[in-house]
């Protein structure tokens, strides 16, 4: 373990920082199969170029809802490690940060903000704009909320017709 | 108004004629402009945190809290920053709290206490510590360490 070191996914105006022995593997956006899913993901990785399994790819917005259209800024995806099946997320920029080395001191997200649907578990400040700190297993956790949430929303709009 | 028996607090406006009090040592400080950072996920009466002193703090919508809509913010911002204590054995905690106009500070007294009238029921009871009238108006005085507790927190 090396609590130290953490992937920076940057994404819009989002600075996510994700433990980096939480992410297996960091790739790029060309490698994807692009297409919808009925959950949300916007592709496949990992049968053709990767790892042999069909790993889901999610790509979320700056305030962490899902994107079902790839901005064109997104050029990498990190593959979040789980016991599994690894999910990938897409970003427009990633970063190794050694949090020591760059003097940065995560606060715990305030209690008045915290929220059981929310990945965030700690916040930073760090070049000058607002830095969110999640595990991998608070963001794979996230991931499986809002496709489950689109998921119902898609089964309940075709009931409706 | 103030005499032998009377207590320091400031008066904050929350805006759309929300008002409370806090005691004197409660408001530590007033910022105007500063720089809020949105943190997606975050419930809607506290999706805002600043940075103070190298802390980051939440800012809590008072009228969003209780069940106004978001107010906007295109005019003065001002953010008043509430000092709490959970309980003696806890370090002292601080929080931000927007506010439509500068805290007044005013002298209250224990004749100047009242009930919450009914028509101020949206100030519920583990939040309002006691009310007391002030120019005609009951004042709820507000319990900081709940409010900046967590114990609203809900689903997004």
């Amino acid at each position: 373990m090396n609590p130290q070191f953490y992937v920076l996914l940057m994404f819009e105006s989002m600075q996510l920082f994700v433990p980096q022995d939480d992410i297996q593997s960091v790739e790029i956006i060309a490698d994807v199969h692009k297409t919808q899913t009925e959950f949300g993901a916007v592709g496949w990785f990992g049968q053709e170029h990767g790892h042999g399994q069909n790993s889901p790819i999610f790509c979320l917005a700056e305030d962490l809802s899902l994107l079902l259209d790839i901005p064109e800024k997104r050029e990498f995806f990190a593959l979040l490690k789980s016991p599994e099946l690894p999910v990938g997320i897409m970003c427009d920029e990633v970063e190794n940060i050694d949090i020591r080395e760059a003097h940065l001191h995560f606060q715990l997200l305030p209690k008045v903000m915290q929220n059981t649907a929310s990945p965030i578990t700690q916040l930073v400040f760090f070049q000058e704009k607002m830095g969110c700190i999640c595990t991998g297993e608070t963001l794979i956790e996230y991931l499986a909320y809002l496709s489950n949430n689109y998921e119902r929303a898609l089964l309940s709009e075709l009931e409706d017709r | 108004m103030k005499t032998e028996e009377a207590s320091r607090a400031w008066l904050l406006d929350f805006g759309k004629g929300l008002q409370a009090a806090v005691g004197f040592h409660e408001m530590s400080h007033v910022l105007t402009s500063p720089l809020f950072f949105e943190i997606p996920c975050a419930p809607s009466y506290c999706s805002e945190v600043l940075v103070f002193q190298e802390h980051i703090l939440p800012v809590l919508d008072i009228p969003t809290l209780l069940g106004s809509q978001k107010m906007l913010h295109n005019t003065q911002e001002i953010v008043g920053i509430g000092v709490y204590q959970e309980d003696p054995s806890q370090p002292v905690g601080y929080g931000g709290l927007r506010l439509a106009a500068f805290p007044t500070p005013i002298y209250v007294n224990n004749e100047q206490a009242c009930d919450l009238p009914e028509y101020q029921k949206y100030w519920f009871s583990p939040l309002v510590i006691s009310c007391f009238l002030w120019e005609g108006i009951a004042i709820p005085i507000i319990d900081l360490a709940y409010l900046f507790s967590g114990k609203f927190a809900q689903q997004p």
